[in-house]
């Protein structure tokens, strides 16, 4: 048993393998936590669905961080499956399905700033909405390249990614945002959390200037991408709260 | 009686309306159903509990320049888009 601090938010760990406690290294503290989640010896043997390439180990992984996000809409926190990287201290954050290029996209960035970019997270960040503002936080779990560090930053906008020869981006409007959204979330099926879940989804899609980008693996992808999003304004009106 | 299933509910995103599953229910479908203006007045009778007969009796009441054909096609075309979230209850009927 630990306790780990994603989003600000103190969650507690009840292990069965170390495995999921040397991941989460980075994001020990004290508690008390505010909840804490632990995996039964039988949803770790479905988890892992008799294929034996995945240790038990790995899948207590999984299982803990799913549960986690569940929970997360009671504080105003959701998983959104993107990659995440902050320039200048603002996120900004791409989504697309698996093997779309959002790393690839994300190292363009990487390469284009230098020093100015960090990477939140690669694959699975946390989103808080904290006094208004839409913070992308990083968390332990952040793919297999484990890009990510230990940090939470302002979102200033959000961006599916799709391929492309040419590069093009556009505004979304929220008919368009909430048609591709539900890929790319987690979505708690009890119904307390579920109400609760929703109206941050409506938020997310109301208070968050979404873009479509169609790109290929150059630098100008990253450069358009970048010289369209910044000029979003932040959920905040300004970010001066 | 057409009814429907405990556990779909309809929802708003932004102005999109949509069928979802939540609870039990989320254990055999896993997705979301999008609902135009005309499928969430049938959604709505549905949650009532209506008969396809009377959805086309309410269509043709509501839109007065569709005609009988039409409004039979459009019931049954729907019915079927959203099949998953729906029962046929007989025994209230």
């Amino acid at each position: 048993m630990f306790c780990i601090q994603i989003a600000g938010i103190p969650i507690g760990i009840d292990n069965r393998y170390p495995g999921v406690k040397q991941l989460c290294r980075d994001y020990i503290v004290e508690g008390p936590p505010l909840f804490t989640v632990s995996v039964s010896e039988e949803q770790l043997l479905r988890e892992q669905g008799g294929n034996q390439q995945f240790s038990l180990s790995y899948c207590e992984s999984l299982c803990i961080y799913r549960q986690i996000c569940l929970k997360l809409p009671q504080y105003d926190a959701f998983l959104l499956h993107s990659a995440v990287v902050a320039v200048d201290g603002d996120a900004y954050v791409f989504t697309a399905p698996s093997g779309t290029g959002k790393t690839t996209h994300m190292r363009l960035w990487l390469e284009l700033f230098g020093g100015r970019a960090e990477v939140v997270n690669g694959d699975k960040p946390v989103f808080r909405f904290i006094d208004g503002t839409l913070y992308a936080c990083g968390t332990p779990w952040q793919g297999k390249e484990q890009l990510g560090s230990n940090i939470m930053r302002p979102v200033r906008a959000v961006c599916f990614l799709e391929q492309s020869p040419d590069n093009h981006i556009r505004r979304l409007q929220p008919a368009e945002i909430s048609e591709r959204i539900f890929h790319q979330i987690l979505i708690p099926k009890e119904p307390e959390d579920f109400d609760r879940f929703w109206q941050l989804l409506e938020k997310l899609v109301t208070s968050v200037t979404f873009y479509l980008l169609q790109c290929n693996r150059e630098l100008e992808a990253a450069q358009l991408a970048y010289q369209t999003m910044r000029q979003a304004t932040c959920p905040t009106g300004g970010g001066n709260q | 009686m057409l009814k429907t299933k405990k556990g779909f509910i309809l929802r708003k995103l932004a102005s999109e309306y949509m069928v979802v599953a939540i609870g039990e229910a989320s254990k055999s479908f896993n997705g979301m159903i999008r609902m135009n203006e005309t499928a969430v007045f049938y959604w709505k009778e549905l949650e009532k509990g209506t008969t396809e007969q009377q959805l086309v009796e309410k269509t043709l009441e509501r839109f007065e320049d569709v005609d009988a054909d039409t409004a039979q096609k459009d019931v049954r075309e729907f019915l079927g888009t959203i099949s998953v979230a729906i029962q046929d209850d007989a025994a209230y009927d």
